[in-house]
């Protein structure tokens, strides 16, 4: 990838993409225990952390639990295509190594449903923590725009795949670039939430 | 040994007579001085080189002299000259020529050790048709005095193998073989009871007589007599084919050494048994086997019967891609122009064949053409490749039921072009294209509202 004027490698973007989701994360811990010790400062009683996770929760709505829900697996089906669809990347892990599904008019779809189903799995936790922060009107609005971008990626790493052995590096960072603006909305609550209560 | 004997005692007399005679030993005083007195020592080199000028000189007195000092052999009063002798042989008696044995020789001595005698052991064979016995060990095994096992009843007894005797494999003929022992110390001989074996032979057997060929077959083919080879003796067995002609002559004959339980195997192609006048002849064959005492022949067998066969001329293997691009998924358009060089019509048998590295050599179409002597095109209009045939070179090749100009029943046809390595046949702005991502965000939007529905509230 060339960003501005600089080759990037796609491997260091993917390492990038880790490092943000797992600063996110730390973030997220911090945030709890900083609303915990505030929390005990001023308590009369002792209380339980379980009990201060109960009374924090905030629900969110239906609406925007479903898009997290459903953006949180897109990011992992969008973030497979763009590095394992072709063998650009990772010559001996990727979706071309079954030629058969590769080939059959169904394989992208089969290799999306076989990155849902993991996905899943982070869908059913990551999403809950939203529930802990007051997340603005504006953000809320701006989050129906998370499945469009990570729509976007996939059809550009889906376009990479057809044109195979050609390639496209202008699709791949657009997809790139998609993913990562998705991945910003989707953490943004988190870093907002973090920010407000840090300089409290 | 005698000589020895014999030198000695000659020594004796000389010290003991005066000499007299023709030969002069002369006889030095002893004690290395004239001085000593009535002892005398004698000069061996002297005496000896005496006697050898002797046996030179006067050879009939020489041997005069050695009948003079010859002593027979002797034993003591108390040698007992009954040796207990007999050939040892265990398992059956009657046996193939390939069966192994041993045979051993068993004598019990009864003399003691201090005036038993060395023993000179043969082993002797009487075999069918012969009238004398053979020696069977060229070199007679010597039993020496100490070579003997005592048992605690006093017998003195001792085994002797012979190597050189362990089957019947060069027997000419079978019958009863007879075996006997001789034995001497050199003044006594024994000979011990004859054993008899009966050496047998089973016949050879041929079966399951064949001809492996394509049919109808043409006169070239690769054409097989095979036939099983069994042997229950395990003998080698030497196979001819004889192969007639339509009159029964014998067109022509070969012959193999082959061993039992395996296969024999005559390629008619190998041995040039046909030719092309041959075409539309029917032949037959038999066998003649044996394994060296048993001959037998096999019944006339039919085959092959040879197909009139005909030239065909080929020319011009072609592919054209339905389009430059080589996709796996297109259409091959691949052609042969052919035509009967023989002035009637005949029906070809045309194969396709596509060779890549995932599929080699697969069939990919087959039909059957009239060919006369216009030349036509015939056309194979097929997808032969799969997505595993991407990105690699392939090779064509025609296979006909009829030879061509150069002998050939083929055409193989290097293609330089591989096929395309794209692997995705359709465009992202088409039906499936379009239709795998609705997919993939249907199935991600239905599992989103089961997940909130039933963990987020």
């Amino acid at each position: 990838m060339n960003l501005l004027g600089y080759e990037i490698s796609e491997i260091y973007l993917l390492i990038g993409l880790v490092a943000v989701l797992l600063l996110s994360g730390i973030f997220h811990l911090r945030y709890l225990r900083m609303i915990e010790s505030m929390v005990r400062k001023t308590a009369d009683s002792d209380f339980d952390f379980e009990d201060l996770m109960k009374s924090l929760h905030i629900s969110q709505g239906s609406n925007f639990n479903i898009i997290m829900i459903f953006s949180w697996s897109l990011f992992f089906v969008a973030l497979a295509f763009l590095y394992f669809l072709t063998p650009d990347i990772f010559p001996d892990w990727n979706y071309f190594k079954f030629p058969q599904v590769a080939s059959w008019e169904g394989g992208f779809a089969v290799m999306g449903i076989a990155v849902l189903i993991p996905g899943l799995f982070v869908s059913l936790f990551v999403p809950r923590a939203y529930s802990y922060y007051l997340v603005h009107r504006i953000l809320k609005e701006k989050v129906i725009l998370i499945p469009a971008f990570l729509l976007a990626s996939i059809l550009c790493s889906v376009n990479l795949g057809t044109i195979y052995p050609a390639t496209d590096p202008f699709l791949w960072n657009l997809g790139y670039v998609m993913v990562f603006a998705a991945l910003a909305l989707m953490i943004a609550p988190i870093f907002v939430g973090f920010l407000e209560e840090w300089r409290k | 040994m005698r000589r020895l004997v014999l030198i000695l005692i000659l020594i004796l007399i000389l010290n003991t007579l005066p000499v007299h005679g023709d030969i002069d030993i002369p006889i030095e005083a002893g004690g290395g001085s004239s001085s000593g007195g009535g002892h005398r020592q004698i000069d061996f080199d002297r005496i000896f080189q005496a006697l050898q000028e002797g046996k030179a000189q006067k050879p009939q007195k020489f041997e005069e002299m050695k009948k003079l000092l010859y002593i027979e052999p002797f034993t003591t009063k108390e040698y007992d000259k009954t040796l207990a002798l007999s050939v040892d042989f265990k398992g059956n008696k009657t046996l193939n020529r390939n069966q192994k044995f041993e045979v051993n020789a068993y004598l019990e001595n009864p003399n003691p050790i201090e005036i038993r005698r060395a023993l000179y052991l043969e082993l002797d064979s009487l075999e069918p048709g012969e009238k004398t016995f053979r020696q069977v060990n060229t070199v007679p095994q010597i039993i020496q005095v100490n070579e003997y096992t005592e048992t605690k009843d006093g017998r003195n007894y001792t085994y002797r193998a012979f190597p050189e005797l362990t089957s019947f494999s060069n027997l000419k003929t079978v019958g009863p073989v007879i075996l006997r022992l001789n034995a001497t110390d050199g003044q006594y001989t024994w000979t011990s009871g004859n054993l008899t074996l009966n050496v047998i032979n089973n016949p050879p057997m041929l079966s399951n007589l064949s001809i492996e060929a394509t049919k109808p077959t043409r006169y070239n083919d690769p054409i097989d007599y095979v036939a099983n080879v069994t042997d229950k003796d395990g003998d080698a067995v030497n196979v001819t084919l004889h192969v007639l002609d339509e009159q029964e002559k014998e067109r022509g004959k070969e012959s193999q050494i082959v061993l039992p339980g395996n296969g024999v195997s005559f390629l008619a192609n190998q041995y040039g048994f046909f030719s092309k006048e041959d075409s539309g002849k029917n032949f037959t064959y038999y066998y003649t086997f044996g394994d060296g005492i048993n001959v037998s022949n096999t019944t006339i067998q039919d085959g092959p019967r040879l197909r009139k066969s005909i030239s065909i001329w080929v020319d011009n293997p072609w592919v054209t891609p339905e389009e430059e691009n080589q996709y796996w998924w297109q259409s091959y358009n691949f052609s042969i122009n052919m035509k009967n060089q023989d002035p009637e019509e005949t029906k070809v048998l045309v194969t396709l064949f596509t060779d890549t590295k995932a599929h080699p050599w697969k069939t990919a179409a087959s039909q059957e053409v009239m060919l006369s002597q216009e030349t036509k095109s015939v056309y194979f209009n097929v997808k032969p490749f799969d997505v595993l045939d991407a990105n690699q070179s392939f090779r064509f090749k025609f296979t006909y039921s009829e030879y061509d100009q150069h002998q050939k029943d083929f055409t193989e046809v290097d293609q330089d072009k591989p096929i395309n390595a794209k692997l995705v046949k359709y465009e992202t702005v088409s039906i499936p294209g379009v239709g795998n991502v609705l997919v993939i965000l249907l199935v991600a939007l239905v599992l989103s509202i089961f997940v909130e529905r039933r963990f987020y509230r």
